[in-house]
């Protein structure tokens, strides 16, 4: 226990704000998983762009079929395309962000499967979202920058050194 | 004739925007309008799970949709649908989760179009038709005593993780 305290006390601060007020935030809306989610806006957009070929329910309701199943599954693989774009580009902060949208793909799982009345699956899928938001932050938190100094170390420290030897 | 068409080109010319409104406001929510309302009689359905409230004595049912039966919305009453309904204990009746029953049914969808359906039964309608043996009773709610505790317990949950990154990202001292 002793030596998780300040485990990642050498980490961005700003970063540690931003990833603290994200997962505030999208811990909020998960726990309201039949509410409103700033992602919604994602999804949404997603409907509207493919409303001329399919007629997409959301928020899901209880006729929910096939089409909205199909617009789940879009919606799903958002985050891991993002995810694997992240990665490949060396963006570790971004995709341990992403993760809260890997949480919200989980509560929209929940929704379809709420709104259809099956609640066992539903509240695998709660849990799941939650949990997800919980890896999201710890992720955040790992994956923030460390102070540059640790980085540049053995640069500093000959720096340093060939300027006290200059003074000498 | 003649006459009668200019006149009539004439009004279409100058009001062709407020015609144009007025015909959209007419037929695009006609089709909502059809659903807005509607009204299953003589559906059979099956109670596939019940709890029972303790503070406003109101049953809350999961139940299986068997045979639809007449109905101005047949896309929405379909075999295997499953639907939530609230309702008030019936007195001729003791429900009973497995049971088979047939009542009529009344619905609305709350947001045209897109919107969430609430389902409403009528308790006088209600008829069993089937008990199996392995039905069960509605027992009270195990989780209605926390209701009042939840938002408490949300921001519980929120605030133990701000607790937990903070020990994680606490400096032990100056040099961190």
């Amino acid at each position: 226990m002793q030596s998780l305290v300040g485990l990642y006390g050498n980490r961005n601060r700003l970063q540690v704000w931003l990833s603290l007020v994200v997962f505030t935030l999208c811990a909020w809306w998960t726990l309201n998983p039949r509410s409103f989610h700033l992602l919604d806006g994602t999804s949404i957009t997603i409907a509207l762009m493919l409303g001329a070929l399919f007629d997409f329910n959301f928020p899901f309701n209880v006729t929910s079929s096939w089409p909205d199943a199909a617009f789940l599954l879009v919606t799903v693989s958002v985050p891991f395309l993002l995810h694997v774009h992240f990665l490949r580009n060396g963006l570790k902060y971004m995709a341990a962000l992403n993760i809260y949208w890997f949480a919200y793909a989980a509560q929209n799982c929940f929704r379809l499967l709420d709104a259809k009345i099956y609640r066992w699956p539903a509240t695998l899928f709660f849990v799941l979202s939650l949990a997800l938001t919980v890896v999201a932050l710890i992720k955040c938190l790992q994956s923030s920058e460390t102070r540059f100094e640790d980085g540049f170390k053995e640069e500093i420290d000959e720096f340093e050194h060939d300027e006290n030897g200059a003074d000498l | 004739m003649k006459a009668a068409l200019t006149a009539f080109n004439t009004l279409a010319r100058r009001n062709l925007l407020r015609l144009t409104l007025l015909t959209m406001l007419i037929l695009l929510p006609a089709g909502l309008w059809a659903l807005i309302g509607f009204g299953p009689e003589n559906a059979t359905f099956r109670i596939i799970d019940a709890v029972q409230y303790q503070q406003t004595g109101l049953l809350s049912l999961d139940i299986e949709i068997i045979t639809p039966g007449p109905d101005l919305a047949p896309h929405i009453m379909v075999p295997g649908r499953r639907f939530n309904l609230g309702l008030a204990e019936p007195k001729n009746l003791e429900l009973k989760i497995g049971q088979k029953l047939r009542g009529s049914f009344s619905g609305a969808i709350k947001d045209l179009q897109n919107g969430q359906i609430m389902m409403h039964v009528d308790p006088a309608s209600l008829k069993i038709i089937e008990e199996p043996a392995d039905s069960c009773e509605i027992v009270y709610s195990d989780w209605e005593p926390y209701f009042d505790w939840l938002p408490h317990l949300k921001v519980a949950f929120i605030a133990f993780w701000w607790l937990i990154a903070s020990l994680l990202v606490y400096r032990r001292n100056a040099q961190d």
